[in-house]
């Protein structure tokens, strides 16, 4: 409290010893009286002064302690370590101050001292800002590691802020040294047979010697591996901190969604591991749809699917076409012939995996290599390949396909007529060959429900019926085959004894894949006779393409298709995932009927297996699907709020028709910054320490 | 010397004897036409359109004893009304002569069978009055036929003056089918080209007019049952190699157009 005594009437007070002293006191001593009181009172006049009297403020300040629970205080002890420098302080300060303790990460919360050692190093950011900003005490204390990613720089705000801060890292990390992969630069999308780049950088944090190693894996199995200096070149100077900037390219073969890891091989002083290894994921296309047909003999069918695949932009074809067999003569010498050699070696066991699709015509392997090399069309197609045999007398049993890796994978089974002797003659051999063959005309039947996509020619079921049951006649089966248990019969023929039905077109799976089995080699007469009704071959074309497109499991087929917006989305964040809905006519629709179902697993997404397993899956609650106002595109929002596998099925409908569902999937992921860089920013502590005095 | 002549008679008949034999114990003839998967189809007419009856045969034998193709031995013969018509889609057309008009319905037929998938092979054999009726049917079929071309050159000078037909270019398929053609030949050698009408981007009408199948014909004796002009050496070989491709062009389509022949077929044309 201060008293001032610069009032004017303070004056009024010196008049009345002058008063007394005029009255009492002799003239000698009057004057001196007087005198003295003109000096006060010029004093007090031209100096005017004033006591002032405060009052010591006896309340103990109050200081606030500041815990950084980040994530990465989770690393080498640093969150014990600071515990204990927190408990040292507060047995220092104890009696001189207040204390209050807080714990911070994205956010601050008050804990009592009692549970200091309860904290644990959860928190997914850092933001010191706030501590920064908080005027509530009269000192501030922060035990951290000085990583902040979250919020404004610390540095920026502390110049507006009077409270003194001491600072304090956890201790045992000026030393730390790091590597870590940063600023990673991958596409979530690619096609096959072209070149892929990824980018990133390795972070070295500390000195580090020696060298390591970065690897890119593909599905678990390595594609790329580039090594890399941690402490530069040998004879440089070894850097605090740096940057490595590193690239990979690489040519994806097959397309599916790909698991990628880039890993850096960690080395023993390395104070976080975590931070070595990033996952992505790349959702690998088609540009084209790849073909390779072989066709045994030239034919028909040959020429004239030959003829519409080409005329299909979408498909890529590559042919080979037996025009002569070793027991055919030759009239001229070999260099009048445009015939070249049939690599079959390099197709069937190198090449055959750059394709979508194998086709065989009438086509027996024996005379061209070996049964081993059959071995590798099962792996193509158990690893996601299609295969489809048409049939011919050299087809299946005809071609020798029993008691080989093509009968595994085939969807019929095959009847083995009495083996051929070497001292046949080749009619006699032929028949063999043709005995289960039968030369009749036959109306195919339609043994599935019209809605399967290789049969929904016209996109209506109805008008697809009507069309099947007027499609010219076909010419020529193999009687003995039989369609196998678990396969789908959709095109039949009758018998020609009567004795029942001769599956024409089989489907199946097997593995990845998928293989069909189309039970004669005349599907040509459907064009011609079209043309021959004065149609167009619209249908026929529609047949092979619909059948193309199935057995490669294009989403082409189906009339919704689901696209999540990123393959990789942050717990916490929210998921976009855009559909698109066609008609029967495959025009854009915008009033669809869809029904979003998400279901979460936490089990990583494995690119081996991409069938829906749901026995561990939980239901996630979505948004309404909401029409994006053009070209048939809906969207949904799904929340994410775990690390997993989120499965998304869209069931729709149509003005009453049903347009089947879409599927796709996406992964809930943890892309946390504080394992990023994780050593001690010390500079940054000292920085904020003096800027506050 | 007369005995030199003598072995060297023998030999040639011997090996002539042992080619026949090895050709009739290793070619596999379809006994069934249902059951062949390539029948030489002939088209008829209200005219003279069959100067060469049994020329089939040879170009059968032939066919199925240097190719894998599994040829009938014996033609169909065809209408353009026959509904059997799109069953066989390789179609011979040939003559001497004018001939009448085909039908509304007939030409109808063949626009069908043309854009369907099917191929006619035209052959003129030179004959003007033949030419001109053959003509005048396609220029029926095809009235106006603007279609765009992927195949022939886009030049003036290769298109017939007043026709549907153009040049077909040296390098398309038919003349890399199976053997490499040296010239385009015939019985006769007026034209050192065919040419075509291209249908759904394939030609769909080849036309000669040096009288190919001329060449096929044999006497009792197996001798050529007509001679050549102006018999230039070689000039059977080829025509023999061209009819073949023609055939095999219409079951293998472009095939050796792919780009996986390219390097081998341009390495044997430096031979």
């Amino acid at each position: 409290m201060n008293v001032i005594f610069n009032s004017p009437s303070a004056y009024i007070y010196l008049l009345i010893p002058a008063a007394i002293a005029v009255m009492i006191l002799k003239p000698r001593e009057r004057f001196f009286t007087l005198r003295l009181l003109i000096y006060f009172l010029l004093f007090f006049v031209l100096l005017s002064p004033y006591i002032k009297l405060a009052e010591r403020d006896k309340t103990i300040p109050e200081i606030a302690i500041y815990i950084d629970n980040s994530l990465s205080m989770g690393i080498s002890d640093r969150i014990n370590n600071a515990m204990r420098t927190a408990e040292d302080i507060f047995s220092i300060l104890k009696s001189r101050a207040n204390l209050k303790f807080y714990k911070f990460s994205n956010q601050i919360k008050e804990v009592d001292r009692e549970n200091l050692k309860n904290i644990i190093p959860d928190g997914d950011s850092t933001d010191m800002v706030n501590i920064i900003r908080d005027t509530g005490h009269h000192g501030k204390i922060i035990i951290s590691d000085g990583r902040y990613n979250k919020g404004f720089n610390p540095l920026a705000v502390n110049e507006i802020n009077s409270v003194p801060i001491y600072t304090t890292g956890p201790g045992g990390g000026s030393r730390a040294v790091d590597l870590a992969i940063t600023e990673l630069k991958a596409p979530e999308f690619g096609f096959r047979n072209e070149k892929i780049e990824i980018d990133f950088k390795v972070l070295v944090k500390g000195r580090l010697p020696g060298e390591s190693r970065v690897d890119l894996k593909e599905n678990n199995n390595l594609i790329a591996s580039r090594k890399i200096e941690p402490g530069g070149q040998s004879g440089g100077q070894p850097a605090e901190k740096k940057e490595i900037p590193v690239k990979f390219s690489f040519i994806p073969t097959r397309a599916e969604l790909k698991n990628y890891t880039l890993e850096i091989k960690a080395l023993s002083e390395e104070i976080n591991k975590a931070n070595n290894r990033r996952n992505f994921r790349i959702h690998i296309n088609r540009r084209k749809i790849r073909i390779l047909y072989v066709s045994g003999r030239p034919s028909w069918e040959y020429s004239l699917l030959r003829r519409l695949l080409k005329s299909d932009w979408q498909i890529d074809l590559v042919t080979f076409l037996i025009l002569r067999n070793p027991d055919n003569i030759a009239i001229v010498p070999e260099n009048q012939l445009s015939l070249i050699h049939f690599p079959a070696r390099e197709m069937f066991t190198e090449k055959i995996y750059d394709f979508d699709l194998l086709i065989y015509e009438n086509f027996s392997y024996k005379r061209f290599f070996p049964k081993s090399y059959l071995e590798h069309i099962k792996k193509f197609v158990n690893g996601g390949g299609a295969f489809l045999m048409i049939g011919g007398k050299e087809s299946f049993a005809g071609g020798g396909y029993i008691d080989t890796p093509i009968e595994d994978i085939l969807p019929v089974k095959m009847t083995k007529f009495s083996s051929e002797s070497s001292s046949e003659s080749p009619p006699e051999k032929e028949s063999k060959r043709q005995a289960g063959w039968e030369n009749e005309s036959f109306k195919v039947q339609i043994k599935k429900d019209i809605r399967h996509p290789v049969l929904d020619i016209a996109g209506d079921p109805k008008i697809s019926q009507k069309i099947w049951d007027e499609m010219p006649e076909l010419f020529g089966y193999d009687k003995s085959l039989e369609a196998k248990p678990g396969t789908a019969v959709i095109l039949a023929g009758p018998k020609s004894d009567g004795t029942g039905r001769v599956p024409i077109l089989t489907l199946a799976e097997s593995g990845r894949g998928r293989t069909a089995a189309l039970n004669t080699q005349s599907t040509w007469r459907w064009c011609m006779g079209l043309a021959g009704e004065g149609k167009t071959p619209y249908y026929y074309n529609q047949f092979w393409y619909k059948l193309i497109r199935y057995l490669i499991q294009s989403a082409e087929l189906k009339k919704i298709q689901v696209f999540p917006e990123t393959l990789n989305v942050n717990a916490g964040q929210t998921a976009k995932i855009n559909i698109k809905a066609v008609d029967r006519y495959w025009e854009p629709v915008k009033d669809a009927k869809l029904d979003a179902e998400v279901l979460f697993s936490s089990e990583k997404i494995s690119s081996e297996n991409t069938s829906s397993d749901n026995k561990s899956s939980v239901r996630v609650p979505s948004g309404p699907v909401t029409y994006t106002g053009e070209g048939g595109w809906y969207s949904v929002s799904v929340p994410v709020n775990e690390v997993g596998a989120y499965k998304v099925t869209v069931n729709g409908s149509y003005r009453g028709q049903d347009l089947g569902r879409g599927k796709a999937e996406f992964s809930g992921v943890r892309l946390n910054k504080e394992y990023m860089d994780t050593t001690l920013n010390r500079d940054l502590l000292e920085k904020i320490a003096r800027q506050s005095g | 010397m007369v005995f030199k002549k003598l072995i060297s008679a023998a030999i040639a008949v011997f090996f002539i004897l042992f080619f026949m034999t090895f050709l009739k114990a290793e070619t596999v003839i379809s006994s069934d036409i249902s059951d062949a998967e390539f029948v030489y189809a002939q088209l008829s007419c209200n005219g003279s359109w069959d100067p060469y009856p049994e020329a089939h045969k040879l170009i059968s034998y032939y066919l199925s004893a240097t190719t894998s193709i599994d040829m009938f031995p014996e033609r169909k013969v065809l209408t353009l009304s026959d509904k059997e018509l799109f069953y066989y889609p390789f179609l011979v057309f040939t003559g001497r002569g004018s001939y009448p008009d085909f039908s509304d319905t007939q030409i109808q037929n063949l626009r069908r069978y043309l854009r369907g998938g099917g191929i006619l092979f035209l052959e003129t054999a030179g004959d003007p009055e033949f030419t001109e009726s053959a003509e005048r049917t396609l220029g029926r079929v095809f009235p106006s036929k603007i279609f765009p071309s992927k195949i022939f050159p886009d030049k003036n000078s290769d298109r017939i003056p007043g026709q549907q037909f153009k040049k077909i270019p040296d390098d398309y398929a038919i003349f890399r089918s199976f053997y490499l053609i040296d010239y385009v030949s015939g019985r006769t050698l007026k034209y050192p080209y065919l040419t075509g009408i291209e249908v759904e981007s394939k030609i769909a009408v080849i036309r000669s007019d040096n009288d190919l199948i001329g060449v096929w014909p044999q006497d009792r004796a197996g001798n050529p049952g007509y001679s050549l002009m102006p018999d230039k050496p070689g000039q059977r070989r080829e025509a023999v190699k061209l009819t073949l491709n023609i055939l095999i062009y219409s079951l293998s389509g472009t095939y050796k157009s792919d780009d996986v022949h390219q390097p081998f077929i341009k390495q044997k044309l430096k031979r």
